[in-house]
């Protein structure tokens, strides 16, 4: 009897050295993450799918301007009926590539093995407009031509030439669905810069794709890119203000024509809300009052920025005091939400770096 | 059930009780306080009657918006009567009073369509609810109540994030780690309040900003409401404002606030713009947040450090008046810019004391500064720099060893960000030349600590340094390759988590608070469970007529407790006034704490020392009891000497401890020890239970050998981080990390080698007492044979 006296006290005191253990916060439950990655690979293929849809169209494009011999008059003269139907394809392929990036960017910009793709695909600017934050990569175009730094593919390179917003990466303006007017996008773009930023945008894709399938995902980067990207708001909101979608015709923007910023926004916040419904539970366990109120976040900015969208959508033409209000308590409920995520982190033990 | 099975279940139950408690009582706190959502409906209330007034302007029918604007305030007010009112009043009662007045305002705004007046007011609402926030929180930490604060700092507003810092919620941290232990109310209290003043200081500052951003759009409703807000903000800093500027200052900020709305409103941009700069020049001496000793010590070290680097990498990169090597320039005008930037917080702590040093500090500041812009002589810089370090040393007491692992980690650090900064700006020859002299700093003599500790985790550091780990890059290929600015971002940044994790291994060792609760809660048993075993014994006869004679006793013993409780607190205020000795402080506390283990240890396992021991209070007693006079005082000194001698055992043993992980985390685990033995101790006199002494003295003894191990594991290796052992690293040898936290063994000759020396020596001792034991039996036994003979 002494013996089982004496093994229960044992047993006691390594209770309370358990019960320890457990009550810490500083520990890391199995918790599967590929739901992240998966996403990730989903929207990436999709976008594949579509850049590879708009290389083959453009690649053709190329063919009939070099039979034109570049003369961008008689090409439409002799081309306008497969004009026509392929250069709005290409503009669906694009919007719908770009949509599908948008979805996973925020887990591209904000993990830091993989945000490199987000420079370099949609987030960086030119050598031009900022050499010591432009990204060193060269753009070559089938003619031989090099461009250094000309910034991220996506805004500085073929939006432009799909939808005619730089003049020099015009053909020529013509009226594409034949409505008697020439509007925003109805262009033939300079074949040279359309292929070569196509065959860019392809290849860059592709390598995501291959940086995506490499990568483990951690619970690190998962808060980061929740800490890191969910600031982002008051950046996206500014170059949303001076779009064409708020500024009108004065937008002396090149950029953001096609689709409206707030669908990028929408598209980061649906990836962000991802990734923390696949930790939710761990912060939960940890502290469900701070799971709470991060949930709570994600339900409110959510239907928010896509009743901003669908207002915009049904044709309201905000001002930009209106444009800044929105914008600011946007940014104002994200911070709030990243300081929370981050709360998160430190209470699941793990150090977020910025690098 | 009998009685020993009765007492192994209730030990049980009252220890996984005491684990539960304060769980169970915080959650059913919280359930009841929801301070940020109520605050939060309120707040979008009032942003969608602001979106009602917004579409007024384009409708053809604004009045139906009016109406729409008005419901929702009028909503947001009953909220806030129904959920916060009370609350709200009873914390902070201006805060109720500027809320009221703007709820009311709001309903007359709404209704009459007056976006400017409506964004006012919204302004006011918001920062006065965070103001109660900020009032509550601190009340409540201040009334230990820290469910109740953990509720109210819900309701904030946070610092953004910059290009190079995260967002984070510091007194959220302050009261988990209050109330884990591992931090004491004093500082949890400093530490939420510099937070939220540091944060709220910024959003005043911010919305000055942005009010003179609106006023230069036109925008009226933007500015409107960032002019509401500032007087929430200056609500909430009014009191640490009062105490470093005066009442004066403090009244003509509130003055200039109420005029810059009146502006606002009305929209007068220039007198806008003029009020504007009157608050920001009323604001240019305040700083917000207060320094902890130990904070004010931290970034003095910081200042120290970075202040004497900056000649050395000047002196590098000048000859003859020319700079000859750009990249050590930039180094040491990273390291003053880091010199300047701690100077400017530390500059009010110091102008407090000594204004003159500090305004000299400033000025040599300045004056390398301009020094090194112009190309001058690297001498002066010396002059200055020499000039700066004694003035730190004197205002702000603390010295630095530039050899230790702690400034070879900093530097190293700052080097590495100034490589990730040359890689932006496409200056790789730099970087290279940085990542250099990064690993030379490292290499110099860290490098070899971490290799002996944990080489695969130096050999990961290595790595990140040089040609990678598997399929990660190192920074060597990364720089050669000229990759690209985020890439070698990434390196530097697993290369930061690796050199935190090698700091830690190096400068703490095994500080994980369970651990240390564990250890604690294990020693306090057994030596409380030994003096309940001589307390026991000796009072067993006292039962009848001599039951009376229990009380001097009892009187002897608490005095013992009280007075263990004063050498502990002795004792924590010798430590505290060493601390300044750092690691070395430890590494001789651990070391004394190892010789008290040893020499308990050695009692414990000796059947000698039990009986002698006992047989000694015995005679004691009965000399006392026989005793005519002073029978009272005699039995309480008894008392007193049986309990207080494992007391001061104790205390000496818990101080290695202390400095390890902190008073808090150490009194938790005597309170889980001390619950035992109070049960043990109730079970023993009012049950009069007899308890299996033996097999808990064995037991116990048995954890306590463990802790020896690791405490002599620990204990080496404090001595090598400082120097004072030597180190050899057993070859081909990796040890789990779990194994160097739980048992401190890391994988050094000297560390394995001492810990299970320590044990042999222990259990060889038993033995050798016990053969000595046997020789003098066996001596006895045959000396009559041989006179028989």
């Amino acid at each position: 009897m002494k013996r089982i006296v004496s093994l229960l006290f044992v047993m006691a005191l390594c209770t309370v050295g358990v019960m320890k253990v457990q009550a810490a916060p500083r520990h890391q439950a199995n918790i599967d993450l590929t739901p992240i990655k998966t996403y990730a690979q989903d929207q990436s293929a999709l976008m594949k799918e579509n850049t590879e849809m708009l290389r083959a169209i453009a690649e053709r494009y190329y063919q009939l301007a070099e039979a034109a011999e570049f003369d961008y008059a008689a090409l439409w003269a002799n081309n306008q009926a497969e004009l026509s139907g392929m250069l709005p394809v290409a503009q669906t392929a694009w919007l719908t590539a770009s949509n599908a990036y948008e979805a996973q960017e925020g887990i591209i910009a904000g993990v830091p093995t993989l945000a490199y793709y987000d420079t370099w695909i949609d987030a960086g600017p030119s050598g031009e407009e900022s050499p010591d934050e432009a990204l060193d990569w060269t753009l070559e175009l089938p003619d031989g031509t090099q461009i250094e730094q000309p910034g991220n593919i996506f805004s500085y390179v073929t939006e432009p030439a799909l939808y005619g917003t730089i003049p020099a990466y015009v053909g020529l303006e013509v009226d594409l669905d034949g409505d008697g007017e020439i509007a925003l996008g109805e262009v033939l773009p300079e074949a040279n810069i359309f292929l070569g930023g196509v065959i860019a945008l392809d290849d860059a894709t592709g390598e995501m794709i291959e940086a995506i399938e490499a990568w483990e995902p951690t619970l690190e980067d998962a808060f980061t890119a929740l800490v890191v990207m969910l600031p982002t708001m008051s950046e996206y909101f500014d170059q949303w203000k001076d779009s064409v979608f708020v500024s009108g015709e004065a937008s002396a923007q090149p950029y953001f024509v096609a689709v409206s910023r707030l669908s990028d926004i929408i598209g980061i916040i649906n990836g962000l809300n991802i990734t923390y419904n696949v930790v939710a539970p761990l912060v939960e366990n940890a502290n469900p009052d701070l799971h709470a109120q991060i949930a709570a976040g994600f339900e409110d900015l959510v239907p928010y920025l896509d009743d901003l969208y669908t207002q915009e959508q049904d044709g309201t033409v905000f001002t930009a005091e209106e444009a800044d209000f929105y914008g600011t308590e946007a940014q104002t409920k994200a911070e709030a939400m990243a300081a929370l995520c981050a709360q998160a982190a430190v209470e699941l033990g793990l150090e977020l770096e910025l690098g | 059930m009998r009685r020993t099975q009765k007492f192994a279940l209730i030990l049980m139950l009252a220890t996984v009780s005491l684990m539960f408690l304060p769980a169970q009582s915080r959650s059913a706190h919280a359930e009841q306080r929801e301070y940020w959502q109520v605050a939060a409906q309120i707040n979008d209330l009032f942003f969608e009657a602001q979106s009602d007034l917004f579409a007024a302007g384009r409708a053809e029918n604004p009045a139906e918006h009016f109406v729409s604007a008005h419901d929702k305030i009028e909503q947001a007010d009953l909220l806030y009567q129904d959920a916060l009112k009370a609350d709200v009043a009873n914390i902070a009662p201006d805060a109720d009073t500027a809320i009221h007045t703007a709820l009311t305002s709001a309903l007359d705004a709404a209704q009459n369509g007056e976006g400017g007046a409506l964004a006012l007011a919204r302004g006011q609402v918001w920062t006065n609810l965070l103001y109660a926030g900020y009032s509550g929180a601190l009340t409540d930490l201040q009334h230990d109540n820290l469910a109740g604060a953990a509720a109210w700092l819900r309701l904030r507003e946070f610092r953004p994030s910059t290009r190079l810092t995260l967002v984070a919620d510091l007194a959220a941290q302050a009261v988990a780690a209050l109330n884990s232990g591992s931090l004491d109310a004093e500082d949890a209290v400093l530490r939420v309040r510099n937070d939220l003043n540091d944060t709220y200081y910024f959003h005043l500052r911010d919305a000055l900003n942005h009010l003179e951003d609106a006023a230069s759009k036109n925008y009226g409703v933007r500015a409107a409401e960032y002019a509401g807000q500032l007087q929430g903000y200056a609500a909430i800093l009014r009191d640490d404002m009062t105490a470093k500027l005066g009442e004066g200052a403090v009244s003509d900020l509130q003055t200039q606030v109420t005029q810059l709305q009146q502006h606002t409103l009305a929209q007068d941009w220039s007198a806008v713009q003029a009020d504007i700069d009157a608050i920001r020049a009323g604001l240019t001496n305040y700083q917000p947040v207060e320094f902890s000793r130990a904070q004010i010590e931290e970034r003095g070290r910081l200042l120290y450090l970075f202040i004497s680097l900056i000649h050395y990498e000047y002196s590098q990169g000048v000859r003859n008046g020319e700079i000859t090597a750009p990249i050590e320039i930039q180094e040491a005008t990273t390291f003053r810019e880091q010199a300047q930037a701690i100077f400017e917080e530390l500059r009010p702590v110091m102008s407090q004391t000594d204004p003159t040093s500090a305004d000299r500090l400033a000025e040599l500041l300045a004056q390398m500064e301009t020094t090194m812009q112009a190309v001058g002589e690297p001498g002066v810089i010396k002059s200055y720099e020499n000039e700066a370090l004694a003035i730190v040393e004197d205002a702000l007491a603390v010295k630095v060893d530039l050899n230790d692992t702690e400034s070879a980690f900093i530097v190293t650090k700052t080097l590495l960000d100034d490589l990730v900064t040359s890689v932006r700006a496409g200056r790789y020859d730099d970087a290279e030349r940085t990542r250099l002299e990064a690993y030379g700093m490292l290499e110099a003599g860290t490098e070899k600590l971490i290799f002996a500790f944990d080489p695969q985790l130096g050999a990961e550091i290595e790595g990140l340094f040089w040609l990678g780990n598997g399929d990660s890059d190192g920074l060597a290929t990364a720089l050669a390759d000229h990759r690209p600015a985020d890439e070698i971002a990434a390196i530097r940044a697993e290369l930061g988590k690796k050199m935190n994790e090698a700091q830690v291994l190096i400068g703490a060792g095994a500080n994980e608070p369970n651990v240390i609760i564990f250890n604690t809660a294990t020693i306090v048993f057994r030596e409380g469970l030994e003096a309940v075993v001589i307390l026991a014994a000796l009072m067993a006869s006292m039962v009848a007529d001599r039951k009376k004679q229990r009380l001097p006793m009892v009187v002897g013993v608490g005095a013992a407790l009280v007075a263990t409780a004063l050498t502990f607190w002795l004792a924590q205020i010798l430590l505290s006034s060493l601390a300044r000795f750092g690691q070395r402080l430890e590494a001789v506390v651990s070391l004394i704490a190892v010789v008290v283990l040893l020499v308990i240890l050695n009692w414990f396992f000796h059947k000698l020392y039990w009986t002698g021991w006992m047989a000694r209070f015995h005679r004691h007693k009965k000399k006392l009891v026989s005793a005519e006079v002073g029978q009272f005082l005699g039995l309480a000194l008894l008392g007193f000497s049986s309990v207080y001698r494992e007391g001061f055992e104790t205390v000496l043993f818990l101080q290695a401890l202390v400095l390890d992980a902190g008073v808090a985390v150490v009194l938790e685990g005597v309170a889980l020890g001390m619950a035992g033995v109070i049960i043990v101790g109730v079970l023993a006199f009012k049950f009069q239970t007899r308890l299996p002494y033996k097999h808990m003295l064995i037991v116990t003894g048995v954890l306590i050998l463990t802790v020896l191990f690791m405490m002599v594991g620990n204990t080496v290796h404090l001595l090598q981080a400082v120097g004072w052992l030597p180190i050899t690293p057993i070859e081909h040898l990796n040890t789990p990390y779990w194994l160097g936290l739980w048992f401190g063994v890391f994988p050094t000759w000297q560390g394995i080698g001492l810990q299970f020396g320590a044990v042999a020596f222990v259990i060889g001792s038993y033995y050798a007492a016990e053969m000595l034991k046997h020789r003098k039996r066996n001596h006895r036994s045959a000396a009559p044979q041989r006179s028989m003979a």
